[in-house]
């Protein structure tokens, strides 16, 4: 009806435009962080002072960051400075019932990024974090999935080789997992997970590298228990015998970034290196996350101090989907899991390693009868129960480098090491 | 805790759909304001203020930009003030002489669709500015097709009146 009033030129959006575009936002999403910030504080105060109250049943209580768009600048674009701080400070009691399991079980994409924003150059475990070169840019390092089944009580992680070589969401052609990762736009590599392995993902939550020190740091340490002698040259993670060792900060991050393992073999006294590269770090990740997870949800339920530097670190370096919050994952942690780590079933997808373009990129096995069972079981289709879960065997070394050194890359589930 | 309703997988990015909201920015904003620049600046406001709040923005983006870019472009035109002056305005007029006319009607336009109450508004922006189909305007709207059209049609009846010409 209004053709005619059209520009007869067609309008492609041009360069400068995108520019323009991004300045604006920028200086829109300012003022947001601005408003969020000062809104993040009192509910600090508030979510404290909520804690001290009802200590009993902990899980509850950390649930405060509601600082998420979604609550902040709802509604009409420009009612959002007005309303968002009732809205926002109403919404943790209305519409989310902290700390009450689902009753469906619920998958959460964990990443961990590349970022060396945090890193002191100075520190042993600078080798840690590459060269500048090599790291320009944020990348995804890690990146896992979490179920949490309220139905049988289980907890399963499931690993992504970051080279798996995948469809991008939005693009054509493959390229590695890794790719799908932006920080600022973390459907992307949702979309990618839903679209190459047809797995929900229900929650998301992204921490850069400062997020996942200032975790650990948090907790007091994460104490992994270490069979023989361990440490990598590259990184710089040194234990030198059997112990159970306490990780903090950069050194947690020198261990669990590790792809060049090595193992003190007691009968030769020799150095032995542990050739699954990404698929043994991937294995001592998903430990040290699940140990990290358990001690956060155990301690921040008895102490404050935990609890209210969860929340700091919450607010500030980790990124999580609008609807939870650090908090709300560590209840349903604790609720599920506290003290029955050796119960968490670890699984990665199975790929083969092949050569692309030059690029040593890994296959995913995905008609593997063991891998269509691990994705079922991430789908609800299934419960995975032991009977099951004797079907298909689990393949014994993935086929990744030809000529592995199979190596005591798991510690072993020691007790004494809590 | 309640299970996200919607499939967080099957909405669209923000990268993904930035040259069509783009476009469908700049097309409300120029069939209201007739200038260039002006219409990019409408597109490039609404975009960033759609970036901000993807998250929601992403479960109805065309409804979204279409309602926010109209209420930009009138903006506009009320902090110039423009809708208490004559017709005529030095400012519209990088597009050629041939435009006047043009720059009189969209005028009417603008003055005419701010005039109009909410909800018709609504469903005038997205039918006749975004160009959506009926069905598709009640989809974004969350009411029957029924509906859509009773709304335009008092929209339009309400237009041609004071539209004297009944150029629309």
């Amino acid at each position: 009806m209004f053709h005619h009033l059209d520009d007869p030129t067609t309008f492609v959006p041009d360069q400068a435009f995108r520019v323009q575009v991004d300045v604006r936002r920028r200086q829109l999403r300012y003022r947001t962080t601005t408003g969020r910030a000062v809104l993040g504080s009192l509910l600090l105060i508030a979510a404290t002072v909520g804690y001290l109250r009802t200590r009993p049943d902990l899980n509850h209580d950390l649930v405060v960051r509601t600082l998420d768009d979604s609550a902040s600048v709802s509604g009409p674009p420009d009612s959002a400075a007005g309303t968002g701080l009732t809205a926002t400070t109403e919404a943790p009691t209305s519409s989310s019932a902290p700390g009450t399991m689902p009753d469906q079980a619920i998958n959460v994409l964990l990443v961990a990024s590349d970022s060396r924003q945090c890193i002191d150059p100075n520190s042993p475990y600078a080798g840690a974090f590459g060269t500048d070169t090599a790291v320009a840019g944020e990348r995804s390092d890690t990146i896992m999935l979490l179920r949490l089944d309220p139905a049988d009580r289980s907890i399963s992680m499931l690993s992504f080789p970051r080279d798996l070589w995948v469809t991008v969401a939005g693009r054509t052609g493959k390229s590695r997992i890794n790719a799908a990762f932006d920080r600022t736009n973390p459907q992307k590599l949702i979309s990618t997970i839903v679209e190459n392995f047809s797995v929900p993902i229900d929650h998301y939550v992204q921490v850069d590298f400062c997020g996942f020190k200032d975790l650990v740091d948090a907790v007091g340490g994460v104490r992994i228990p270490f069979e023989f002698g361990a440490r990598d040259n590259n990184t710089g993670f040194y234990v030198a015998a059997p112990e159970c060792h306490e990780f903090h900060g950069d050194e947690a991050l020198a261990y669990v970034r590790s792809r060049h393992y090595e193992w003190l073999d007691p009968a030769s006294g020799q150095w032995r290196t542990d050739g699954s590269s990404d698929f043994g770090r991937i294995t001592r990740q998903q430990d040290f996350v699940a140990r990290l997870l358990d001690k956060a949800s155990a301690t921040a339920g008895t102490d404050p101090v935990v609890a209210k530097r969860l929340i700091d670190i919450a607010m500030g370096d980790v990124v999580t989907d609008s609807d939870l919050t650090i908090g709300t994952l560590l209840g349903w942690f604790e609720t599920l899991g506290h003290g029955r780590l050796g119960d968490v079933r670890h699984f990665q997808i199975e790929a083969d390693g092949r050569t692309i373009n030059g690029n040593a990129v890994l296959i995913p096995r995905l008609n593997d009868p063991w891998m269509v069972e691990v994705l079922r079981l991430f789908r609800s289709e299934s419960s995975m129960s032991p009977s099951e879960a004797t079907g298909p065997s689990k393949p014994s070394e993935p086929d990744t480098t030809g000529s592995s050194v199979p190596g005591p890359i798991l510690p072993p589930d020691d007790p004494s090491c809590p | 805790m309640d299970r996200v309703e919607q499939p967080i997988n099957f909405e669209p990015t923000f990268d993904d759909s930035f040259d069509e909201l783009a476009a469908l920015a700049y097309r409300v904003g120029f069939r209201l304001l007739g200038d260039r620049a002006e219409a990019e600046d409408v597109a490039q406001e609404t975009l960033a203020r759609a970036y901000v709040r993807w998250r929601r923005v992403s479960h109805y983006p065309e409804a979204w930009v279409t309602r926010v870019a109209t209420n930009v472009a009138l903006d506009r035109l009320r902090g110039r003030q423009r809708l208490r002056r004559s017709t005529t305005s030095a400012a519209i007029g990088s597009i050629g002489q041939s435009d006047d006319a043009h720059a009189a009607e969209r005028l009417d336009l603008a003055r005419h669709v701010a005039a109009l109450p909410r909800r018709q508004r609504q469903v005038v922006a997205l039918r006749y500015l975004a160009d959506m189909s009926e069905g598709e305007v009640a989809r974004q709207l969350g009411c029957s097709p029924g509906s859509v059209k009773r709304h335009a049609h008092r929209a339009v009846t309400t237009l041609r009146a004071l539209h004297h010409e009944g150029g629309i």
